[in-house]
């Protein structure tokens, strides 16, 4: 354990140090939405829960939770999947 | 958007899946890179979705790892169109023939047009190239456009040069013609006559013989140059006999020769001193009406002419469909421009200085090309009130001369 939060120091430290962005260092999702209509999520770790008005979708350290309506999972790639439909919340769970 | 337009091509499934785990259905779908696209929950707790035809065999291992059951729903996409159109072969083949029909005739010649010409007979272009095959109804691939434009040039004579260019299925075979030199006004023997009064300030014979001298005053339609060449014989026999023989004629000639003459115009013009009349103001309203048969019917703008004072203008539009295929409706533009009056107060001064610069273009019209003013006279005259009249008299030193073939009982 400790062996890990060093070495996540370390990268931490060093994201910012070469200023580079965290998502490519860190593995952390990227996520780009347009409006609340729709939403893009990369570096995604599997879908947990999908219903019509509420997505979960697993992430590194955690899940995040999509609430809406008519949400439709347009496409879904091993590293990307995209959400349309009234997208009303986003929530992050560790 | 291109990946559908790619699943298009491909061909892609609706299908319905049905069991307890989508969610790890969903997920070992994206791992192995099957695509799946617009998954929906529907309110059985079943899921839609589409997936692109090759994925769809390695879906069926995932469905039955993940214990769920799929069903196709729906097909599309270009593989099902195709078995489709299998059962509806006669409209497959409409659909080539139409196409390849197009493009077989698009390759005839069906126009050939001419240009450039204004001598050269049309008919007689038209004959030569025939010749060289471009003609109606001919395989454009045959026609060798060069040689076309070599053959035309040796066959008809009288051309400076031929361009053929051929753009779809019209042929246009532009010409330039030889520019020849002038040829004489009248054919035959001729006189050089007056065209006008004047007073003769140079004669200048080429052929024939002069009439007149130099310091005369010649009337309209006097002879200036003959072309009729007599024996002049020695004047002391014609004296010794009692009547005098008529002069042998030796030669008719085509007389050529200038004679330049001084030549006056005399113009009397009456002029307003206060000008009145009517200006545009510039403000336009324009009304757009269609016309089929005898009925119109107005479309945009005013019904009549909303100015108090106007003037219209009408402009006709004929839409053509193609070629010289029309419809039966004219499109009518009206434009309506306001009038606005206006009084000009001017002294007699410039009254008779409009007067003179009008006459001064009067005369103009009538001066043939060469001719130079010489003077020019302003005298006014009495004129009623409210009016100047003046006197413009202009001089000139024009060439008075001109053919007129001589009548052959002469």
């Amino acid at each position: 354990m400790a062996w890990e939060r060093g070495k996540q120091r370390l990268q931490k430290a060093l994201a910012g140090f070469l200023e580079m962005p965290k998502d490519v260092l860190l593995d952390y999702p990227k996520i780009t939405m347009i409006g609340n209509v729709q939403l893009v999520l990369e570096n995604h770790r599997g879908i947990v829960e999908y219903a019509d008005e509420r997505i979960r979708v697993g992430i590194t350290g955690g899940q995040l939770e999509i609430i809406g309506e008519q949400l439709v999972l347009r496409t879904i790639l091993p590293e990307e999947l995209v959400v349309e439909g009234r997208i009303r919340q986003l929530n992050y769970f560790k | 958007m291109l990946r559908r337009w790619w699943s298009f091509w491909i061909g892609f499934l609706g299908i319905r899946i049905e069991g307890s785990q989508l969610e790890k259905f969903i997920n070992m779908a994206a791992s192995r890179g099957i695509p799946l696209y617009d998954l929906r929950r529907e309110p059985s707790g079943r899921i839609s979705a589409k997936v692109r035809m090759d994925g769809f065999r390695s879906l069926r291992h995932v469905a039955r790892k993940s214990g769920s059951r799929m069903r196709i729903e729906s097909r599309y996409g270009l593989p099902f169109y195709a078995s489709s159109l299998k059962r509806q072969r006669s409209l497959v083949i409409g659909v080539i023939s139409f196409v390849l029909t197009i493009l077989i005739m698009s390759t005839f010649v069906w126009d050939v047009e001419v240009i450039g010409n204004d001598r050269v007979d049309k008919q007689q272009l038209l004959q030569a190239a025939a010749e060289k095959g471009i003609r109606l109804g001919r395989w454009r691939p045959l026609i060798d456009v060069r040689e076309a434009e070599q053959a035309i040039m040796g066959a008809v004579p009288g051309l400076e040069w031929v361009g053929i260019t051929a753009k779809g299925t019209r042929v246009v075979i532009e010409v330039q013609e030889k520019v020849l030199p002038k040829k004489p006004a009248v054919d035959g023997p001729c006189n050089i006559i007056a065209t006008k009064d004047g007073i003769i300030q140079r004669l200048m014979v080429l052929v024939g013989e002069g009439k007149v001298v130099e310091g005369e005053r010649v009337v309209k339609d006097q002879v200036l140059i003959s072309g009729l060449i007599f024996q002049h014989k020695p004047t002391i026999r014609s004296q010794a006999e009692d009547k005098p023989e008529p002069p042998k004629l030796i030669d008719k000639v085509q007389a050529r020769g200038e004679a330049w003459a001084k030549v006056s115009y005399d113009q009397w013009i009456e002029e307003p001193v206060v000008l009145e009349g009517t200006v545009p103001t510039g403000a336009v309203s324009e009304q757009w009406r269609i016309k089929w048969g005898n009925k119109e019917i107005i479309i945009k703008g005013p019904p009549s002419n909303p100015y108090p004072v106007g003037v219209e203008e009408v402009s006709l539009r004929t839409p053509s469909l193609w070629r010289n295929l029309g419809l039966p409706v004219e499109i009518i533009k009206a434009e309506y421009h306001e009038l606005r009056a206006f009084r000009h107060e001017r002294t007699a001064q410039e009254a008779m200085t409009a007067a003179q610069e009008k006459a001064r273009q009067a005369v103009s019209v009538l001066l043939p090309p060469g001719a130079r003013v010489l003077r020019e006279m302003v005298l006014p005259q009495p004129a009623p009130p409210g009016m100047v009249k003046v006197k413009v008299s202009v001089e000139t030193l024009e060439d008075i001369g001109q053919p007129q073939p001589i009548e052959t009982s002469t």
